[in-house]
């Protein structure tokens, strides 16, 4: 008789039950969507909350163009130029130079995060600096550029060592950028959002196991993964009052 | 005046009453009953016996047994119900009936099981567990229960088995799996949604026939 039971087992009653599927996740997460919906718009707030309570962050760039003088130093190649000018002796205390040109009125250790110079092509350099308002970015930046500039031209172009003749000159000054640069605004949206759909779908999930009120057969079905063959209306006052009903 | 028949006859006259709305097709109640036959007898076997379970005491086995019995009656099948709970024997009650004889009777002696009922509409046989002794389940779970449903089916279209928790089926499930199918009742506002998951994917891991569920006390 097993055997036979066996072979006339429905789909439903063959079926993997240890994961979620798909609609029951979505029947869970619509039924408890208020939950679900306070959660994220409770992360979001306090994503908001932190984003404003922190200072607005502008980013502006300059370009310079820097060039090894032919032969002296591998054509093209400025990793390796930017790497010996960091090294070299023209950017000794350069930073501090810049920051008393900019009229930075911070620590210098807070100047030096906020700033960053890194190749962006073959001949270019970009020089960005971080601050709380966008003239500032700017006007900082072009002053280390500058700074940056007239150094190499004190130096004649040489780097450590001698052997490595470099010319810059400032491609493109800095402007002040007209939006907030601060990546960490979108990703502590994004964070927020995420994070408060998770924390209200694991909520959801686990009050749904919990919960006693069955919204009708649909509801049933999907929680049960099993046919639901009959829906009884309660007709209250009827065999539990006197004891009959189980 | 006699209080203690006053008693009785309320309890007779509201079970009067609560058979009523039951078994009439008129009433919302009898209608479902009536579309939880149907959709039973569509599964498309032969149905001789459906052990009734549920996963928490309250959801209302007996209720369904009954009202499922009487649709099925009224659709001209011979129903029995056949009250197995003997550590809380109920199936008299609605009807103000005494317990004293019943299945624990028919196991004890001879002859069938619908000796040992009443009947509570016309194709609806009713046995209540009779007198329960004590360490019940060394009765219950004995094959004479299994034999004695075996000779009833014969006799009826449909015998519906008002069974234990769905703890205990699990537990004895050589006896309440060497039957037709189980039905599994759930309440509609007081059954915990993980509990009857749970037991739902243990009668399917079980390898028992889960026919179906009854959501009941829907509002």
């Amino acid at each position: 008789m097993r055997e036979r039971r066996q072979e006339r087992r429905q789909g439903w009653q063959r079926e993997q039950r240890d994961d979620l599927t798909l609609s029951e996740a979505r029947h869970i997460l619509w039924e408890r969507r208020w939950l679900v919906a306070g959660c994220t718009i409770l992360f979001l707030a306090i994503a908001l909350l932190y984003i404003f309570s922190k200072e607005p962050v502008y980013t502006a760039e300059a370009t310079l163009s820097v060039r090894s003088e032919e032969g002296i130093a591998p054509t093209g190649n400025s990793n390796e130029v930017l790497s010996r000018l960091r090294d070299a002796p023209v950017t000794d205390r350069l930073p501090e130079e810049a920051a008393r040109r900019a009229g930075w009125q911070s620590s210098q250790s807070d100047f030096n995060e906020r700033l960053y110079w890194e190749p962006s092509n073959n001949e270019e350099v970009r020089v960005g600096f971080s601050a709380r308002t966008p003239e500032e970015a700017a006007r900082v930046a072009n002053a280390y550029s500058n700074v940056l500039v007239e150094r190499v031209a004190e130096f004649e172009g040489r780097l450590a060592g001698g052997t490595v003749a470099v010319d810059a000159e400032v491609e493109k000054a800095a402007e002040p950028p007209e939006s907030r640069s601060d990546r960490r605004v979108f990703l502590a949206v994004v964070a927020a959002g995420c994070g408060g759909l998770l924390v209200g779908g694991i909520g959801a999930l686990f009050l749904e196991g919990r919960a006693r009120r069955w919204s009708g057969s649909r509801d049933a079905e999907l929680t049960l993964r099993a046919p639901v063959l009959g829906v009884i209306p309660d007709f209250s006052n009827g065999l539990s009052e006197d004891g009959g009903a189980r | 005046m006699n209080p203690e028949t006053d008693v009785a006859n309320l309890a007779g006259a509201r079970a009067d009453a609560l058979m009523d709305r039951i078994l009439s097709s008129e009433s919302e109640v009898g209608r479902s009953f009536a579309e939880l036959a149907e959709n039973l007898r569509s599964l498309g076997r032969p149905i001789r016996s459906v052990v009734v379970t549920g996963p928490e005491a309250g959801v209302g086995r007996t209720t369904v047994c009954l009202g499922l019995g009487a649709a099925l009656a009224a659709a001209g099948k011979k129903v029995t119900v056949v009250d197995c709970n003997l550590d809380r024997p109920q199936l008299h009650r609605p009807f103000g009936r005494p317990n004293f004889t019943g299945l624990t009777s028919a196991l004890a002696g001879e002859g069938s099981l619908d000796d040992y009922g009443f009947d509570a509409a016309p194709n609806l046989r009713v046995v209540p567990t009779g007198p329960v002794l004590p360490g019940p389940w060394g009765l219950a779970g004995s094959p004479k229960l299994a034999g004695a449903i075996r000779t009833l089916e014969e006799n009826r279209d449909v015998v519906l088995l008002d069974a234990p928790l769905a703890g205990e089926v699990l537990a004895g499930r050589a006896l309440w799996g060497s039957f037709d199918g189980v039905l599994l009742v759930v309440h509609a506002t007081r059954t915990p949604k993980g509990v009857a998951r749970g037991f739902t994917d243990a009668l399917l891991d079980a390898r028992m026939e889960l026919f179906g569920v009854v959501l009941n006390g829907h509002v």
